[in-house]
């Protein structure tokens, strides 16, 4: 069904076609790709027989699709088609154990096509109507060939960026800071509007290099993505896009984050420091109650469950350890709150938080 | 309160326990029970008199009642004037408010009641003992002042080691309810609480486990109090990281009552809580990998008796500090040593009285 580039094609432009809010054109399409992939993924078959489910017939809603955790990402193989065909492969972070996941696409055509029409109807590119340039403060793919977030940043810089302006900050380990001021001060001098885009500890480590200030001309927009890792001190979200804010000449409706994950291959966007996340119609983000399993009523917390109908290589659904809420009234779980990721546990121990010490 | 002696009487019955184990205490710790009250012959002419801290201040600690008890039992038994920080979970504040009020008259004076962190408390005491994590002790450090006594019990880890366990082993059933004991106690979230059961190989891995589970059930009350989401969202995720990783789930029909996972990993990993017990399997060799990272935080293991010398020589080498049977980990006696160290004894300093030297 999706071996071909024409079987894909075909699955693109009928995601491309779905409605917001069309749950039985979405229904049918998240049932026919659970029961492909039901078919076709034996680690996840396994998974979801663990979870009582035989049979894919026996999943007659999109709600009902078993979802795989990312640390199934990190012991098997979950991949629609054999090993040695994956065009591309993508590395998770590692974040919570050390211990790395991988994502296999057979061809990047659909995640490509996703990207980029998530970040041009729902992200920053929906709001430049021209081609900018396009700060990367990530390596290029073509030295991490397994970041996904270098991938789709390379789609935005060949569909939508100013290609002889655009550019990559990050050689090595060591993000280019000389450039990187020179190019902003030429943004900031020349009055053309720029994207900068990276990960939330590349920023922190941007901010800590004391460039600028700079004031971005009007138009230019600020792309964060991804937590902290363990990679830089961690600085509370409002803070960050404060300071962002500040140091850029930005307002805080030009600061985005995205919010994706390297085992999926749609993403969804938020608009400033407290904005709500929207996804795409080919994809629902539902909280789920970790007590119970069940989906959590609207403005209830849970853990972030991805139903996205562009992943087709490997699985549909996944489960994250991420914490959020259903936004939107409708029941059509494509707004969200983004809380985080779960909290690391307190230690075992006679536990105190520093918190108890603020009077 | 004049003497010791007196204090003790009185404190017995609120604290649950004898005057004269509470003489034993201070027998045990500074050598004579009335060390505190007069002088007493140390050394062919010399006496010494221990003097208790004028004010002791107690920060004390949020996830489990008894270790704030008992740090308040040993400022009063000292006769110190104790100030308490309470924590912030509601049902231990409560607990710690009905002791305060339970004390007999001539105690009240000693203790005060904070809602509140205040420098100015912790700057005014001659000693201050706190339970906290490294990031809290580290935050109460700053508002020490050069000579105050500190006493900081951070974070520790305690588990199980049985061995060579079979079906047929005559205690094997008792062993499981003993472990099921020391996991049900306290919500599992003290530093006493086990994080693991280490089996020998070749022991009945599956039939321990499931004899564990049946164990927890019965240990555990009818009713529990709800796990806050982080924790219920915790155990999800470790549920899911053991099915991921090929290893077996026993789990409560009640949510998430209690859980036992049959982990074919023996890393060992901290942090689980509510009735959540990893069964691991690993040799005394591979147990002590398993640990390394833990070493010089491993508090409790609790141990299949008759005490084997290969055991005792494992644990002695694992640097843990205290070594008890299955099933007692949570009682430890009131004269153990705390985190390795005494816990009055910690707390006086000596005046010496020496008498005129002969020529």
């Amino acid at each position: 069904m999706f071996a071909s580039p024409s079987s894909r094609a075909r699955w693109w432009r009928r995601l491309a076609a779905l409605q917001a809010g069309d749950e039985a054109a979405f229904d049918h399409a998240a049932l026919e790709l659970f029961a492909w992939q039901f078919a076709r993924n034996a680690p996840y078959r396994a998974w979801c027989r663990g979870a009582g489910v035989s049979e894919a017939e026996a999943v007659t809603s999109w709600q009902a699709i078993p979802a795989a955790p990312q640390e199934l990402f990190k012991e098997k193989t979950l991949f629609c088609h054999p090993a040695r065909a994956a065009r591309a492969v993508y590395r998770t972070s590692g974040t919570t154990t050390g211990k790395r996941g991988l994502q296999r696409l057979l061809f990047p055509d659909l995640y490509r096509a996703a990207a980029l029409r998530i970040a041009a109807t729902l992200g920053p590119l929906s709001t430049t109507p021209k081609r900018l340039p396009l700060l990367c403060l990530t390596p290029s793919p073509e030295e991490n060939p397994h970041s996904s977030l270098a991938a789709m940043l390379g789609f935005f810089i060949a569909a939508h960026g100013d290609r002889r302006r655009s550019r990559f900050f990050v050689e090595g380990d060591r993000l280019l800071f000389a450039p990187l001021a020179a190019a902003l001060k030429k943004a900031k001098r020349g009055g053309h509007p720029i994207g900068l885009l990276g990960t939330a500890f590349s920023f922190v480590h941007f901010l800590d290099a004391n460039l600028g200030p700079f004031r971005l001309p009007p138009g230019s927009f600020l792309l964060e993505t991804g937590g902290f890792k363990g990679r830089s001190r961690e600085v509370a979200k409002p803070r960050l896009y404060r300071d962002l804010a500040a140091r850029l000449g930005l307002p805080a409706a030009s600061l985005w984050n995205e919010y994706g994950m390297t085992e999926l291959s749609s993403q969804a966007y938020a608009s400033g420091p407290a904005g709500d996340h929207r996804v795409p119609p080919w994809t629902r983000v539902v909280p789920v109650d970790p007590r119970t399993g069940k989906i959590a009523p609207k403005g209830r917390k849970g853990l972030l469950r991805w139903i996205d109908l562009a992943n087709v290589d490997g699985v549909l659904a996944l489960e994250t350890a991420d914490l959020g809420l259903a936004t939107a009234g409708n029941g059509h779980y494509q707004q969200f709150k983004l809380i985080g990721r779960l909290p690391q546990l307190p230690r075992r121990g006679c536990s105190l938080d520093a918190e108890e010490l603020q009077s | 309160m004049k003497t010791a002696k007196q204090r003790a009487a009185l404190l017995a019955p609120v604290f649950g326990t004898k005057k004269s184990t509470l003489l034993d205490w201070l027998r045990t710790e500074l050598g004579s029970a009335d060390a505190l009250d007069r002088w007493v012959p140390n050394a062919p002419g010399l006496a010494s008199r221990a003097v208790a801290p004028r004010t002791l201040y107690h920060l004390c600690p949020g996830n489990v009642p008894d270790a704030g008890r008992e740090s308040l039992l040993i400022g009063l038994l000292l006769g110190s004037h104790n100030i308490a920080k309470l924590p912030r979970d509601p049902v231990i504040r409560r607990s710690l408010r009905a002791l305060a009020a339970s004390l007999p008259g001539p105690l009240q004076p000693l203790l005060t009641l904070r809602s509140a962190f205040r420098p100015a408390d912790v700057a005014r005491a001659d000693a201050v003992i706190a339970y906290g994590g490294d990031e809290a002790v580290a935050a109460l450090r700053l508002h020490l002042r050069p000579g105050q006594t500190f006493l900081a019990y951070g974070h520790r880890v305690s588990f199980l080691w049985l061995g060579l366990l079979r079906a047929e082993d005559r205690d094997f059933r008792a062993l499981a309810a003993a472990a099921a004991r020391d996991v049900a106690a306290h919500r599992q979230l003290g530093c006493l609480s086990p994080q693991a059961v280490y089996l020998a190989p070749g022991s009945d891995t599956v039939a321990f486990g499931a004899a564990l589970a049946e164990a927890l059930e019965k240990e555990l009350p009818a009713r529990l109090p709800p796990i806050p989401l982080p924790d219920a969202a915790a155990i999800r995720h470790a549920r899911h990281s053991v099915r991921a990783a090929g290893g077996q789930v026993i789990e409560s029909t009640r949510g998430l009552r209690w859980t036992v996972l049959l982990d074919p990993r023996p890393a060992f990993r901290d942090g689980f809580a509510h009735g959540t017990i990893p069964v691991r399997v690993a040799s005394p060799d591979q147990l002590k990998t398993a640990l390394r990272p833990f070493l010089g935080k491993i508090s409790t293991v609790g141990l299949r008796y008759p005490l084997s010398r290969r055991d005792e020589a494992l644990c002695l080498d694992l640097g843990a500090e205290r070594l008890c049977p299955v099933g007692q980990c949570q009682s430890p006696p009131l004269l153990r040593h705390h985190d390795g160290r005494t816990r009055l004894a910690h707390l006086v300093k000596w005046v010496d009285r020496e008498a005129i030297q002969a020529r």
